[in-house]
């Protein structure tokens, strides 16, 4: 999928990504595209880069070698101005793994969405402000009563809720989802799960899916990227990944997942063997 | 009212305190009747609420439900652990002695010989500033065993839950150990006083999928060696269900449903089991996608009258919102639902 | 349950406790914090308050010399008793908190606001910023708080003001370190991360969302502040470094008491000590009270 040459529309665009801590390569030449409205999950264990590659694209880390474009836009060095900085953040917006920890524990739900709208579009009156506001709030499933609250009132479902408004709240193209759902109990991440795919739905953004879970992966992407130790070991349709996987890893990874006929012992002997020949 | 109906299961219960370890049928853990609750203004209902558990010798059991259930709790009170200011009613019984009535000596004697616990995290649970062999014998030294034969012990045990260079491993410090190979560690120390009961509070939720499926297999494989007891508490019911021969599943402080594991999957008796099973994503091809559950967990702050799921719940009649159902026994299952005979699960 | 019904998977809107508090259930709370913390508040409040309103207490002028009523005990006339030069120790320990919780004030101040400035600076823009800032506070932690202030009496006279300004800058690294710390563990939290994903500038992250929530700990430990810079330049005073003779100071009136004491008359002396005290003490409670409240509030 990353190497056809058609013009086939193409929303982000990654290419060569590289980054170095120390001696180690925790991101090693990974590359993906993303269609406008599409998919893609990025799949890994702990060290596998997955959460690199994730900020580098919003540039919380700077690469070391590579680009990455949205629309056409090169974003891979730093902003130098205002104006580039906000066109910046309305091509990607992140929702963080943590729900306790990515709000700001002194601002109202209400006060941490609207604040991102006087950023991001200061033209806009109170009133349209307000207006769109509601329907950010609407989106996500929140009430007036969880608008006026602080993050500390409300639950972890509830605060991811309000992290989804907010980076929607900027208008992107793409939208990261760095585990988003990992820290939330099944039944909450069902439901974010089930409004996340509405969103998509009925806005056509992007979704740059990073999770260690195959299982929710498979739910809500359309494509996959398997990364180990910073490089990508496959990549393609996820329901084909997932149902003939080619590498070893990723069939490693898919035997991980506990259910029936779950073989803990014949896992670590694959694992094992996986990890001989590098060691 | 909930706790002094009890289940059936509990019948065979000794009576009082005058049977010992005497009896074969004593089971190895037993609670009965687990009622534990914070002061007034901490919390509105109780954290545990008439829990009824028991764990036979060398049986897995999970214990299975979504965060502030209670879980947690539940496991560490059968090492005495009570939360700060909580008040319990109820047994807690190891081997037939309650816990919660045991001195300080008595708890001692449980921690360091019955019953030994493995953690979420690894990190937490070892001191940062001792070596690996320090950490493994001091257990053993404690007990009288001489140095030597301790060390030659921790050896044995780091062999068995499979590390690498396990000579070489007593002399290193923790932070020189991945998270999964902490743990196995962790488990090696859990070990080392042949304990009767092992408690493992999501003992692989801060591991890797890869990583997790090994300590799994490491805790299975010196279980079934030792025969050993285990409580495997969990919020991934399918990873209970890969491991467990029984599953507790937990909602609110309370027991809402026990069985056998394959049954559990084939024909869930409680709503909250079924809704449970139906919001985890599959990796099958054909899987459905996750349910959500409406609604969110009942915090400490909110004291439904009735049936604590009544207002997430599809099935939910009048009656569920004011009267709370029992823990009703059926041959080996049990459900706490005021529906459950009405085949509205079907 | 159905997935084009988003009413259905909103969160059940159960029964939150209150959104907004009113000032009574701000006063509970604190005394939540224990008895000992709302005494340490309530001295601090006390001692305040009879500072300001020392012109309107003070039974006496403080300066007022009567020579007739030399170190007179107490009685209904002058209820702590007379000094050596028969003025009135309970007109004088007012207006004497007054000059005790100025100095003080302005240390803690200054130092609090110079110290946020340079430790947030130093955090946020890291590399050769934060090497510069860091070693110039390092040099200043060499100066000793006391040598610097008597460094400052030869340069600009005794009085407040030199030893108030030494302290203002022996007291800045130590909150410069402190706000650095946290700045740099705080900063790399999501929330903040994800307002530079939103395209904020540095400068109103900062100042709108990471110094505010700094801030609770930094004045926990401005609290302790006060009450080590009280003590100190009541003891430059003491020294006849800070305030001097004539005007009414806890640490001049200490060093004034220590005639009377070799004659047995332990009030001059021994009420502007106490009030010392009590004041480092209840400032001392109060930091460890707050540090506290903000340790619970992290979770």
């Amino acid at each position: 999928m990353s190497t056809s040459t058609e013009p086939t529309p193409v929303a982000l665009e990654v290419r060569g990504l590289c980054r170095t801590f120390g001696d180690h390569k925790a991101v090693d030449d990974v590359g993906f595209t993303l269609p406008p409205g599409g998919s893609l999950g990025i799949v890994g264990e702990s060290g596998s880069g997955k959460t690199t590659t994730a900020r580098m694209l919003v540039g919380l880390e700077t690469p070391d070698a590579g680009s990455i474009t949205v629309d056409g836009h090169e974003r891979a060095h730093r902003p130098r101005t205002r104006a580039e900085r906000l066109a910046r953040a309305r091509e990607i917006q992140m929702v963080f793994q943590d729900p306790y920890l990515s709000l700001d524990p002194r601002i109202t739900v209400h006060d941490s969405i609207d604040e991102v709208l006087r950023l991001h579009a200061p033209e806009a009156d109170r009133p349209g402000r307000a207006a769109r506001l509601a329907e950010l709030l609407d989106q996500v499933g929140l009430g007036t009563r969880e608008a006026g609250a602080l993050p500390r009132r409300l639950s972890g479902g509830q605060r991811q809720r309000v992290a989804i408004a907010r980076a929607l709240a900027a208008s992107p193209r793409v939208l990261i989802l760095d585990e988003a759902v990992a820290a939330l109990d099944v039944s909450i991440q069902a439901q974010i799960l089930d409004l996340l795919a509405r969103i998509r739905r009925e806005q056509g953004i992007g979704y740059l899916f990073v999770s260690h879970d195959l299982a929710v992966v498979r739910h809500i992407t359309d494509d996959v990227v398997v990364l180990r130790n910073g490089r990508i070991v496959e990549s393609g349709r996820t329901a084909d990944v997932l149902s003939a996987p080619q590498h070893p890893y990723t069939r490693l990874l898919i035997d991980s997942v506990p259910g029936v006929g779950w073989d803990p012992e014949r896992i670590a002997e694959n694992r094992r063997a996986l990890a001989a020949p590098e060691a | 009212m909930f706790d002094k109906t009890t289940a059936g299961d509990t019948e065979a219960r000794p009576a009082t305190s005058g049977t010992d370890t005497a009896g074969r049928d004593v089971p190895l853990l037993d609670i009965a009747g687990l009622t534990l609750r914070l002061p007034d203004h901490a919390a509105a209902r109780p954290i545990l609420d008439g829990v009824d558990l028991r764990v036979d010798r060398g049986e897995t059991v999970g214990l299975v439900g979504e965060s502030g259930s209670g879980k947690s709790v539940a496991c560490r009170t059968v090492l005495g652990l009570l939360p700060k200011g909580a008040r319990a009613e109820g047994t807690v019984r190891v081997e037939g002695t309650d816990v919660l009535a045991m001195g300080a000596a008595g708890l001692r004697d449980v921690r360091r010989n019955k019953v030994a616990m493995v953690f979420q995290d690894p990190r937490a649970s070892v001191n940062p500033m001792r070596r690996v062999g320090d950490f493994l014998t001091e257990g053993l030294r404690v007990r009288g065993v001489p140095k030597e034969q301790a060390l030659a012990r921790a050896q044995e045990l780091l062999t068995e839950v499979g590390i690498r260079d396990p000579h070489g491993a007593l002399r290193r410090f923790p932070h020189q150990f991945s998270g999964g190979m902490l743990q196995r560690v962790v488990i090696a120390a859990a070990l080392s006083g042949d304990p009767a009961l092992l408690l493992a509070d999501e003992p692989t939720t801060a591991l890797d999928v890869t990583t997790q499926a090994e300590v799994v297999g490491i805790l299975r494989r010196l279980q079934h060696r030792h025969g050993t007891g285990m409580l495997f508490v969990t919020h991934d019911l399918e990873l209970a269900a890969a491991i467990c021969d029984r599953i507790y599943v937990m909602y609110a402080g309370r027991i809402v449903e026990s069985q056998p594991v394959a049954d559990l999957f084939a024909r869930p008796r409680h709503p909250y089991t079924a809704a449970l099973l139906a919001s985890t994503p599959r990796l099958e091809a054909d899987a459905a996608a996750p349910q959500p559950i409406p609604g969110r967990p009942v915090s400490l702050a909110e004291a439904p009258p009735g049936c604590a799921f009544a207002a997430r719940c599809a099935f939910a009649i009048e009656r569920c919102r004011s009267e709370a159902p029992a823990l009703v026994s059926d041959g080996p299952a049990a459900v706490a639902c005021l529906r459950a005979d009405e085949g509205i699960l079907q | 349950m159905s997935a084009s019904a988003p009413a259905s998977v909103k969160d059940a809107s159960t029964p939150t406790p209150p959104l907004r508090r009113g000032a009574p259930a701000r006063i509970r709370k604190l005394a939540a914090q224990g008895p000992l913390f709302t005494a340490a508040v309530l001295v601090l409040v006390l001692l305040v308050l009879l500072a300001v309103c020392a012109p309107l207490l003070a039974p006496y002028e403080p300066d007022a010399i009567d020579l007739k009523n030399s170190l007179a005990g107490t009685g209904p006339d002058h209820w702590l008793g007379t000094d050596q030069s028969g003025r009135d120790i309970l007109s004088r320990m007012l207006y004497g908190a007054r000059t005790g919780l100025l100095g003080p004030l302005a240390v803690v101040g200054v130092s609090t606001v110079l110290g946020i400035a340079m430790g947030v600076v130093a955090a946020w823009r890291g590399g050769w910023v934060d090497s510069l800032l860091s070693r110039s506070m390092d040099l200043l932690f060499a100066f000793p708080a006391m040598l610097l202030a008597i460094l400052c009496v030869a340069v600009f006279g005794a009085g407040l003001t030199a030893p108030v300004i030494a302290m203002m800058i022996a007291y800045t690294p130590y909150v410069g370190r402190l706000v650095r710390s946290i700045a740099r563990q705080e900063q790399t939290r999501p929330y903040i991360e994800s307002y530079r994903v939103q395209g904020w500038s540095g400068w109103s992250i900062c100042t709108r969302h990471l110094i505010p929530n700094i801030t609770p700990t930094v004045l926990a430990q401005s609290a302790i502040n006060f009450g080590y810079a009280l003590m100190e330049l009541a003891g430059l005073s003491y020294l006849g470094f800070g305030v001097q003779a004539p005007t009414a100071d806890w640490g001049v009136m200490v060093s004034e008491g220590q005639n009377p004491l070799l004659k047995d008359v332990m009030l001059p002396a021994l009420a502007p000590a106490t009030a010392i005290v009590i004041a480092v003490v209840a400032f001392g409670i109060v930091g460890e009270g707050l540090a506290d409240r903000v340790s619970k509030r992290e979770r």
